[in-house]
């Protein structure tokens, strides 16, 4: 068998996958290294693609050519706009997958892609200077150029339910071991993460009838290509709640979950707390509310969203039988907590390259995240970077200003995590202008440039952007008298006074794109403003702080930045802004020192 | 204390700390971080002797009998070792005591570089040196009552109170964005955060409104006194000065050019300026005169039109208030309605005027000071947090400027972390599904 390739792909999970199709869209040979084949693409936590700010992540993934939107259009079996009362920028598409068809799905994508899949467990790299050359797996040697490690929760993953501990990255899995030398060895200790799991219910046990019902919407789309990747049959979902009696057993237990046994070390998100932790820390609240989720049209399986727990068996099956409808569910396999090892991202540069190998990158969970979206995401841009590498091209990073994939990437690199990292949109500063719908505007020209898209996306592209170019003619070329001024539909749109209904009624060149300029045009003050800052970053990078030599001098830092400052010794502002806990004020304290000492020089 | 040290500096400065001129005393001051140990000999000073000492200092062909005060590092007003010459005032002699400094290699201060050196050395921080700066401009008993205010924090803590406000509404905000799909978040209605907005706002421009950037203290008040030639506005000029320095003479258009002097009434200052006489002039450089009298008005708070009677001038332009010269010359005769009657000769009536004067000056007990910078931001602040949006997206326009506003007023004294922001929603609802 062939064991060379031009990129190796560890992990076939989201990330994996995403990193393993933009290496052969890159022409690379590529092989992608797994444990169990019959799991590539898996979700192992809910069944579901998008949600606030995820959704931009998913839409940046495919205007790159990645995988994740079309798998999902071609998966989903219910599909629906979170946030729809509010504007575009934080509209976002979630969608109900059949979570068996999503992973069958993507596994005809590598498939198709012509990736080379290889069962295996890799447990060290051969190195020599800082450049890997091969992984070592139990059954083989795989040489390659570059690498992409995604070891998601199995990276000395351990299962927790109750009391019980076992080793593992998902229930009845087993973990990878091995690779954490190669990061000891590399004087990086690794941190402990955790994320937890509801019990799965057998759907022919519960009772749907008084259920809250929560129906989907159609004519909705995940990627950019649209319709011509058409969902399977469509479903509902339901809507339940815990109660005070729920409440009573989960604290009557409360010491026997592995959370409050102190069995549990690893830090958990804080937007995704554990039952146990609902009824601890909102102890006021009378109910929550659970999302029955169905794993698949067919399957019997049901995920019910928001009691993901860490309590024995038994307290499992009786808090579960005290909720309305589940009087007689069966669990299929009980929730668990699972925890794993992450490396600080701030050991990794911006294109995901361990900044201590010339030619491994690191994506996906092992970074610190957590989420399909965000996995993926990591992945791509892993993927395209470390292709790059192999093509001897420069590094391509995607920025704040432009993309969800740019505040990823910008805030794991330099700030680091304490919980799993989730995309949220208030993390990004210009919101309007990273909208769900315009993630291919954005990203065309990088896409285009490394040679990501098929001609099917580049049509599809510019076939939208002739439908806004139509609307864009129109609302400049035309234009109303107010108060004895003429002002074009466009300068309208900017206006408070009229309403996207109002323009829309007054423009007459329309087309289904009219709603997408309207804001385009509504946001171009923003736009400016983003200019404006860009702008002062470069004056910031023209700013030397060469005569800056002691940095314990300047009053107003903090004996933490002092140090940093001390140890980085940034040769401009650029630089200082981009050391990790640097503030406004702290800058502005810097460029006050730094003209002090030109002016006594001077 | 850390000192400062840069390659190449000039180390060692001096500078007149007392105006220039004649007077009983002079004070030199000396700092650096080393100051020549030949001087420290010349002035027969230890280095680490903290004190007072009564020195001889010999300058040549005479010596003058000074204090010499010995601050070392770093309990000095620079933190640097200072030292403080009290000589003589008579600029004869300060000249000798510079050159005597510049002989051991000690140079001349540019004006600031003590403060400068006090902030670089960690005596002040930034809001003080800003203060201090303000300290030095201050015009009047109010602006130094204000400067109290602002070194103590008084500003700061009202930014603070209102970026408190801020932060909850863009977490109230951002709950609505991120988060609307959780059910531990209830929705929060439009005309509710509206009235937030409309609160931050409102005390927001308070501030703007009581507080003055430094900008409007350097431009101190002015007050033109204008009118036709001859009528005595030089006279009175001098009056409120209480001495001669403009010229005066009985030849009409003898001031040509506008003359200025500041004063200081009840505590304020105020620059007064004398200008020529307005009629058809008949030379070229009267009609200068002229024109630059007009001019004087632009922008003068308080403009006083000086004439001997009431009979209309043509050219008279529209001022605050009139003032009726020369009443002892012309006793008993009746002063028309709104003029103010007075002689610049006698000084009868000249109390009246300074009252008008007092009256119209702009003066507000409530007016407080800080620096541009903090003003700017404020106003910045408020242009931001204005702008609002009535549509689809008000929630996510008012958090874009909320989240602006904040980053502005958190410039002003802290920084902004987003970090702290979702924390609080995860602290105020349940978040998860």
């Amino acid at each position: 068998m062939n064991n060379k390739f031009d990129l190796i792909v560890i992990g076939g999970g989201h990330a994996g996958v995403e990193a393993a199709v933009a290496g052969r869209r890159m022409k690379l040979d590529v092989a992608l290294i797994t444990l169990d084949q019959e799991k590539i693409g898996r979700m192992s936590c809910n069944p579901a693609v998008g949600g606030i700010g995820k959704t931009h992540l998913a839409r940046e993934i495919d205007a790159l050519g990645g995988v994740i939107a079309e798998a999902t259009d071609l998966s989903g079996i219910q599909f629906k706009t979170l946030n729809k009362k509010k504007g575009p920028a934080v509209q976002a598409l979630r969608a109900q997958t059949d979570k068996n068809l999503y992973e069958k799905t993507i596994q005809s994508f590598i498939n198709e892609f012509g990736i080379h899949v290889i069962e295996d467990e890799v447990e060290d790299f051969c190195e020599k200077n800082n450049k890997i050359i091969s992984a070592r797996g139990k059954r083989g040697e795989y040489f390659g150029k570059s690498f992409v490690l995604t070891t998601g929760t199995f990276l000395n993953g351990s299962i927790l339910i109750g009391s019980k501990k076992v080793d593992g990255g998902r229930i009845d899995e087993k973990k990878s071991t091995g690779l954490e030398r190669y990061f000891l060895s590399k004087d990086v200790t690794l941190g402990r993460l955790k994320t937890g799991t509801p019990p799965r219910l057998s759907k022919k046990t519960i009772n749907f009838r008084g259920l809250e019902e929560q129906p989907g919407e159609s004519g909705l789309y995940m990627s950019f290509l649209g319709q011509k990747n058409q969902h399977p049959q469509q479903t509902i979902c339901h809507i339940t709640r815990t109660n005070p009696e729920t409440h009573k057993i989960i604290n009557r237990d409360i010491k026997k979950s592995a959370m409050y046994s102190g069995l549990i070390s690893g830090v958990g998100p804080r937007y995704c707390p554990s039952i146990e932790d609902k009824i601890v820390r909102f102890s006021e609240k009378k109910d929550h509310q659970i999302f029955l989720e169905p794993e698949g049209i067919d399957s019997d399986w049901m995920y019910p969203n928001g009691i993901s727990t860490s309590l024995p068996k038994e307290t499992q099956e009786e808090y579960v039988q005290s909720i309305k409808g589940f009087e007689n569910a069966k669990i299929l396999q009980y929730g668990y907590a699972v925890e794993y090892d992450y490396i600080d991202p701030r050991n990794m540069s911006k294109d995901l390259l361990f900044k201590k190998s010339d030619n491994l990158y690191l994506a996906g969970q092992i970074n610190g995240t957590t989420g399909y979206e965000e996995a993926g995401a990591q992945g791509i841009i892993a993927g395209i970077n470390a292709s790059l590498n192999v093509l001897g091209k420069e590094k391509w990073v995607p920025q704040r200003s432009s993309s969800y994939l740019g505040v990823l990437v910008d805030d794991l690199t330099k700030f680091g995590v304490s919980e799993p990292y989730r995309m949220f949109t208030s993390r990004a500063e210009h919101r309007l202008l990273l909208r769900q719908e315009n993630a291919d505007e954005r990203l065309f020209e990088s896409a285009k440039k490394l040679n990501l898209l098929s001609e099917e996306r580049i049509e599809a592209f510019h076939q939208k952007q002739r439908k806004k170019q139509k609307v864009l003619v129109s609302l400049r070329g035309n234009s109303i008298n107010l108060t004895g001024k003429k002002v074009t539909l466009y300068d309208l749109c900017k206006r408070s006074d009229f309403s996207e209904q109002d323009v829309f009624k007054l423009n007459p060149d329309n087309t289904s794109e009219f709603t997408a300029v309207y804001y385009d045009a509504k946001y171009s003050g923003y736009v400016k403003k983003q200019e404006r800052e860009i702008e002062k970053m470069k004056t910031l990078d023209d700013f030397s702080l060469g005569l800056i030599f002691d940095y314990q001098e300047v009053v107003g830092l903090s004996g933490e930045l002092k140090e940093k400052l001390n140890y980085h010794k940034p040769q401009t502002l650029l630089d200082a802004s981009k050391i990790e806990g640097i503030t406004p004020a702290a800058l502005n304290v810097i460029t006050i020192h730094a003209k002090k000492i030109d002016a006594i020089r001077s | 204390m850390a000192v400062v040290e840069v390659a190449d500096k000039i180390d060692t400065i001096y500078a007149l700390a007392t105006p220039s001129g004649r007077s009983a005393i002079a004070v030199i001051r000396v700092t650096g971080t080393s100051i020549p140990k030949k001087l420290l000999e010349k002035l027969s000073l230890q280095k680490n002797s903290r004190g007072c000492f009564v020195r001889k200092i010999d300058l040549g062909d005479y010596s003058d009998k000074c204090l010499v005060l010995n601050f070392p590092a770093p309990e000095s007003y620079t933190g640097e070792h200072l030292i403080e010459i009290h000589c003589h005032g008579n600029p004869v002699i300060i000249a000798d005591v510079f050159t005597l400094l510049d002989g051991y290699g000690v140079e001349e201060a540019s004006p600031g570089d003590f403060s400068k050196r006090a902030y670089l050395n960690g005596k002040v921080s930034l809001d003080e040196a800003e203060s201090l700066m303000l300290g030095i401009q201050a015009q009047n008993k109010n602006d130094l009552i204000s400067l109290e205010k602002f070194r103590s924090g008084d500003l700061g803590q009202k930014i603070f109170n209102i970026s408190n406000s801020l932060e909850s509404l863009l977490v109230a905000l951002e709950s609505q964005l991120d988060f609307s799909d959780e059910d531990g978040v209830s929705d929060l209605e439009r005309n509710e955060i509206a009235k937030n907005i409309e609160q931050i706002l409102h005390d927001l421009k308070r501030l703007l409104k009581n507080y003055r950037p430094i900008r409007d203290l350097e431009a101190r008040q002015r007050a033109v006194i204008i009118g036709p030639p001859n009528v005595g506005k030089s006279s009175l000029f001098n009056r409120l000065l209480k001495e001669d320095i403009a010229i005066v003479s009985n030849t009409p258009g003898t001031t040509r050019d506008v003359v200025r002097k500041t004063i200081v009434m009840e505590g304020i200052e105020l620059e007064v300026n004398d200008t020529a006489g307005i009629r058809n002039g008949e030379t070229l450089v009267e009609q200068e005169g002229i024109e630059k009298s007009y001019k004087a008005l632009d922008g003068a708070e308080i403009s006083i039109w000086v004439s001997d009677q009431e009979s209309n001038f043509k050219n008279k332009p529209k001022t605050d208030l009139l003032v009726m010269n020369k009443i002892d010359l012309f006793e008993g005769r009746t002063i028309p309605k709104g003029w103010i009657p007075l002689s610049a000769k006698t000084g009868e009536g000249m109390n009246v005027l300074v009252e008008e004067l007092i009256k119209k000056l702009n003066v507000e007990e409530s007016v407080f000071y800080t620096s541009e910078r903090v003003y700017g931001n404020i106003e910045k602040t408020v242009k931001t947090l204005s702008a609002s949006s009535n549509e689809k997206d008000f929630y996510e326009i008012n958090a874009q400027n909320a989240r602006d506003a904040l980053i502005l007023l958190k410039e002003i004294y802290g920084d902004f972390d987003n970090e702290k922001i979702l924390d609080q929603i995860f602290q105020k609802f349940c978040i998860g599904k």
